[in-house]
């Protein structure tokens, strides 16, 4: 996590692509991983997510690891040279897939192909997003 | 092709209904400044960009767009779960419940349907990423606007969320606008060597 606190002693890269970064749950929180870009509406700010059992903490992993991910991802979309965003990609990208992993092992499939071979067919089971499933 | 997770990307769990607001919030659904409409623009604008940068940026936040249409239709219905007629009729939502009953449908604010007219797609990289420039700011307003109509604070949170997506949204198509304006309108300019 050094790369979210120490942006400013690196010396590698073009002032240009130094990005200060959100730590995840809180860029999560916020809706936006980039320092120099948020900006709040009337000093509204969100609060902390407070899992309230063990399915919601891990979802909520499988969330904020994969939108840092994606926050990188659109960065990277124009800044294809990046090399440290590069990285912090690649590196996120796995932590997402890890905790999809963990979460689909103990409550069923996020992706129908992780289905398990059971009957009645896993994949249709509740909940769907929209039902409270947070 | 896209694949489905099961999930949203961000949560949503509204405990208080409120069926004023689901009339108001539909409007990021079906409204002009919408997020289905946000998702058609981008995803058809994609095939004429000139780049590959450009060919990314379109796809990857289109596809996010959707995922914000789910955050929109999700806060809707749970906002109408359990309404009774009278409080469907106290909204005025009785024409909606003709229609539709409590189901989902991309209308305004108004009670206008959604219409591709909402969006253009001009096969010009600058003017079509200024088009999606001005949607960005445009949803970030309406979000504005739904967050001064309430006090929930399972509205607020990805009210917020969503508005501040617009944010960086703008800032990537800006990015992009600004190097294609160099690039293709003014490459024989000599810029000053730093």
């Amino acid at each position: 996590m050094e790369i979210f606190e120490n942006q400013h002693q690196c010396s590698c890269q073009k002032e240009q692509d130094k990005q200060l970064l959100f730590q995840p749950s809180e860029a999560f929180m916020l809706g936006n991983l980039f320092q120099d870009l948020y900006q709040s509406y009337k000093g509204f700010s969100n609060y902390c997510f407070q899992p309230l059992n063990a399915r919601q903490q891990m979802l909520l992993n499988v969330q904020i690891n994969e939108f840092v991910a994606h926050e990188i991802n659109l960065y990277l979309d124009n800044h294809p040279h990046d090399k440290r965003m590069i990285q912090l990609y690649h590196e996120y990208a796995k932590r997402a897939k890890q905790a999809q992993k963990n979460f689909e092992k103990q409550f069923g499939p996020l992706n129908v192909s992780n289905s398990n071979i059971t009957k009645p067919f896993q994949w249709i089971e509740e909940p769907w997003p929209w039902q409270h499933q947070i | 092709m896209w694949s489905y997770s099961k999930k949203l990307q961000y949560p949503v769990d509204i405990k208080r209904k409120d069926i004023q607001m689901a009339k108001y919030i539909i409007t990021q659904f079906g409204g002009a400044n919408g997020e289905l409409g946000a998702c058609l623009r981008y995803l058809t604008q994609r095939y004429t960009m000139p780049d590959d940068k450009g060919k990314a940026l379109l796809t990857d936040i289109g596809t996010e767009e959707m995922a914000h249409m789910e955050m929109i239709s999700a806060m809707v219905y749970q906002l109408l779960e359990g309404a009774s007629l009278d409080e469907i009729k106290a909204a005025g939502l009785e024409a909606h419940y003709t229609e539709h009953g409590v189901s989902l449908y991309p209308i305004d604010a108004n009670g206008v349907p959604f219409t591709v007219t909402y969006f253009a797609v001009t096969g010009d990289p600058v003017a079509d990423l200024a088009e999606d420039m001005a949607a960005e700011q445009k949803a970030r307003t309406t979000y504005e606007h739904l967050m001064d109509l309430t006090d929930d604070p399972d509205l607020l949170a990805p009210l917020s969320y969503l508005r501040q997506r617009e944010i960086v949204h703008y800032q990537r198509f800006k990015e992009l606008y600004d190097e294609y304006v160099k690039k293709y309108y003014q490459p024989d300019i000599k810029r000053c060597q730093k």
